[in-house]
């Protein structure tokens, strides 16, 4: 078959598939609220129109990414994005794009918090989250729908999330309310300055508008330096980007090449101890000296928290250990034991049976890979998760055992963002790691990945998944 | 105006049905057309082309869905306008890239001997789309039905464009053996 004719009969898939792709719902603005004020402000821009004409030229408009609603001097409450007063974010509150005609460069500075530029069609420098930097629109202004700029309050959500007192009314006012300048040229030279305004409201929702702007002395954020661009390659890299992250992994011990979880039933078994089976004391717990990022114990009778000398008994599928007194019970996570073959201790080498998980790579190269992970079969008791963190290890043939690759850097900072794994489907990240370790010799190595099953802040477990792969 | 009252104009005969047409479907005919044409005047000609057709076909036609009526209409008229544009190498959209990625899916031969039940083809085709996850699914058809760009949809959604070339194309292997476990060797 001809792919024209293909083509053609993919014209024919049903109608609600079709429709359903592209369903936009045009989120109507509460015009009552506002009403009154348009009403003013159209008489007024009618009379400075008529006394000020606008050059067609210079009309630079600003819209609403997800929306496609323009933003105006009036301002409206934002739909697409919410905060709580604990800090938790919803949506994005401000992304949006400008809409004009032979836009040279637009200088963004954003005063208080940060934004993020992304060109969608991979021509143009990315900046990654910044305050201050220049963007090159050019002479294509159907490519402008594709610059989008994308307004992130981290500071507001640090604030929130740190301090257990703070609510977004008690927030102080230049933390509520931010705004974001442009300086734009225009390809024949002229230039004109105009400003988003963002406020927070008490209802975690956000107003901005969009009007002219005059710089003054006291907007010194505008005389910030630009940020340096950042490359593509790395800024989509997983991780290499400031701000830290150290997962709270909950109390664990290793027995007998099986991993557990202390429970978080509050139950006491102080009067059941006639039927446990002692099986030794914990002798280690995890120290400085073992390179790990994820606090899981890796060897037998070894905790992830200070109980060494502690007594341990089994019950049933699962041990009691004796702290303090008290017997407190630590369920089995799973039934797969960690493997110590060939001196190599390895959890989850390929799968997570209970979670249905399954990682492999793909495309192998010196410099990076394609992680593939397939979820399917089983259920988690919440959502599957990963971050951006990462490892790698290279197995030595002379020593006979794994170890850690060597990194090129120091202060090594992941990135926050989290990857759902959605159910019974298959995901793929590309993983470039040229600033953290450089180009791989041969050899057989490891990537490992932390997964979660994420039931809620606090509450979620994580194993270590690893995939195995050769560079030649 | 809601579907039905502009599908009533037509019934009526209501020369409004055009305009009403026009206001609320305008853009969306337009943008289909331009994915498949590439230029403006073509585009317009395929979208006016659209009501004529349109206009004909109601009555005795009265559509479920209005929108996939009227789109279905204009990417068809451009699709052929575009094949006739084709033969005489003139300029084109994205439909260009389109079409090579669709390649991955058939022999891209013209076997006449080949005789094919379009019926159960086309069956074969919304099992598969139906059964995707609804990101991959939504990808898929406006890559593959609205022709939109791979920046277009990354944005819409996003992800990475980089993303969303893998996922179309593993999707069209997918859909590839799919059909080839169904007996349909294209």
């Amino acid at each position: 078959m001809k792919k024209e004719d293909f083509f053609e009969v993919l014209g024919e898939l049903d109608d609600d598939i079709v429709k359903g792709a592209k369903t936009t719902t045009k989120r109507k603005m509460n015009w009552k609220v506002w009403g009154t004020i348009a009403a003013c402000f159209a008489i007024v821009y009618g009379i400075s129109t008529i006394l000020f004409p606008i050059s067609r030229d210079m009309v630079v408009s600003v819209y609403a990414q997800d929306t496609n609603e323009e933003i105006t001097a009036t301002g409206a409450v934002l739909m697409t994005g919410t905060i709580k007063d604990n800090g938790e974010m919803k949506g994005h509150p401000l992304m949006f794009y400008l809409s004009g005609q032979d836009i040279a460069t637009v200088r963004f500075s954003c005063k208080n918090q940060q934004i993020n530029f992304m060109d969608w069609t991979e021509k143009r420098d990315e900046y990654g989250n910044a305050q201050n930097f220049t963007v090159t629109y050019g002479e294509d202004e159907s490519e402008y729908y594709y610059l989008t700029i994308d307004w992130i309050p981290n500071a507001i959500i640090r604030e929130l999330t740190d301090n257990e007192t703070c609510t977004i009314a008690t927030l102080p006012e230049e933390m509520r309310n931010d705004i974001i300048v442009m300086e734009i040229t225009f390809e024949n030279g002229k230039t004109t300055t105009k400003a988003i305004t963002i406020s927070l409201l008490d209802d975690g929702t956000f107003f901005a508008n969009f009007d002219d702007y005059k710089i003054n002395e006291a907007d010194t954020f505008v005389d910030r330096l630009d940020s340096e661009a950042i490359p593509r390659d790395i800024l989509y890299a997983q991780g290499a980007i400031p701000e830290n992250i150290t997962p709270d992994t909950p109390p664990m011990v290793c027995i007998n090449n099986k991993l557990y979880q202390q429970s978080k039933e509050k139950l006491s078994y102080t009067k059941m101890k006639n039927g446990f089976i002692y099986l030794g004391k914990i002798e280690s717990d995890i120290t400085d000296d073992q390179i790990t990022t994820d606090g899981v114990p890796k060897e037998n009778f070894q905790a992830n928290h200070p109980i060494v000398g502690s007594e341990i008994y089994q019950y049933n599928d699962d041990v009691v250990i004796k702290i303090d007194g008290k017997y407190c019970l630590y369920e089995i996570i799973d039934d797969r034991k960690i493997q110590d073959t060939q001196n190599r201790q390895i959890e989850h080498v390929g799968v997570i049976p209970y979670w249905g998980i399954s990682l492999s790579v793909e495309n192998a190269k010196p410099a990076g890979l394609t992680l593939v992970c397939t979820q399917s079969e089983k259920l988690p008791t919440g959502e599957l998760q990963m971050g951006s963190f990462y490892k790698l290890i290279v197995w030595n043939n002379d020593n006979n055992t794994w170890e850690d690759v060597p990194y090129l850097i120091k202060d090594i900072a992941w990135t926050e963002e989290t990857y759902i794994i959605p159910l019974n489907d298959t995901m793929k990240w590309e993983v470039r790691w040229e600033i953290l370790y450089g180009e791989l010799s041969a050899g057989t190595y490891r990537i490992m990945k932390n997964i979660s099953d994420f039931r809620t802040t606090g509450d979620y477990d994580t194993a270590e998944c690893w995939a195995e792969f050769e560079i030649k | 105006m809601d579907d039905n009252g502009i599908i009533q104009l037509y019934w009526d005969r209501n020369d409004q049905a055009i305009k009403a047409t026009s206001d609320k479907y305008g853009r969306y005919c337009k943008t289909i057309a331009k994915n498949i044409l590439g230029n403006e005047e073509d585009a317009e000609e395929c979208v006016n082309d659209t009501y004529l057709n349109a206009w004909n076909a109601m009555p005795t036609h009265w559509p479920e869905q209005l929108v996939t009526f009227l789109g279905k209409i204009t990417r068809n008229l451009s699709f052929n306008k575009y094949k006739y544009n084709h033969a005489e190498k003139r300029g084109c959209g994205e439909i260009t890239l389109v079409l090579d990625e669709l390649a991955d899916c058939v022999s891209d031969i013209d076997n006449v001997e080949q005789i094919i039940d379009c019926q159960e083809l086309k069956k074969a085709i919304n099992s598969f789309v139906r059964n995707l996850s609804t990101e991959k699914r939504n990808i898929f058809v406006r890559r593959y039905w609205y022709a939109d760009s791979v920046s277009e949809i990354a944005r819409d959604y996003k992800i990475l464009p980089g993303t969303v070339s893998k996922t179309l194309e593993r999707t069209r292997k997918q859909l590839k053996v799919y059909l080839i476990e169904r007996g349909f060797e294209l």
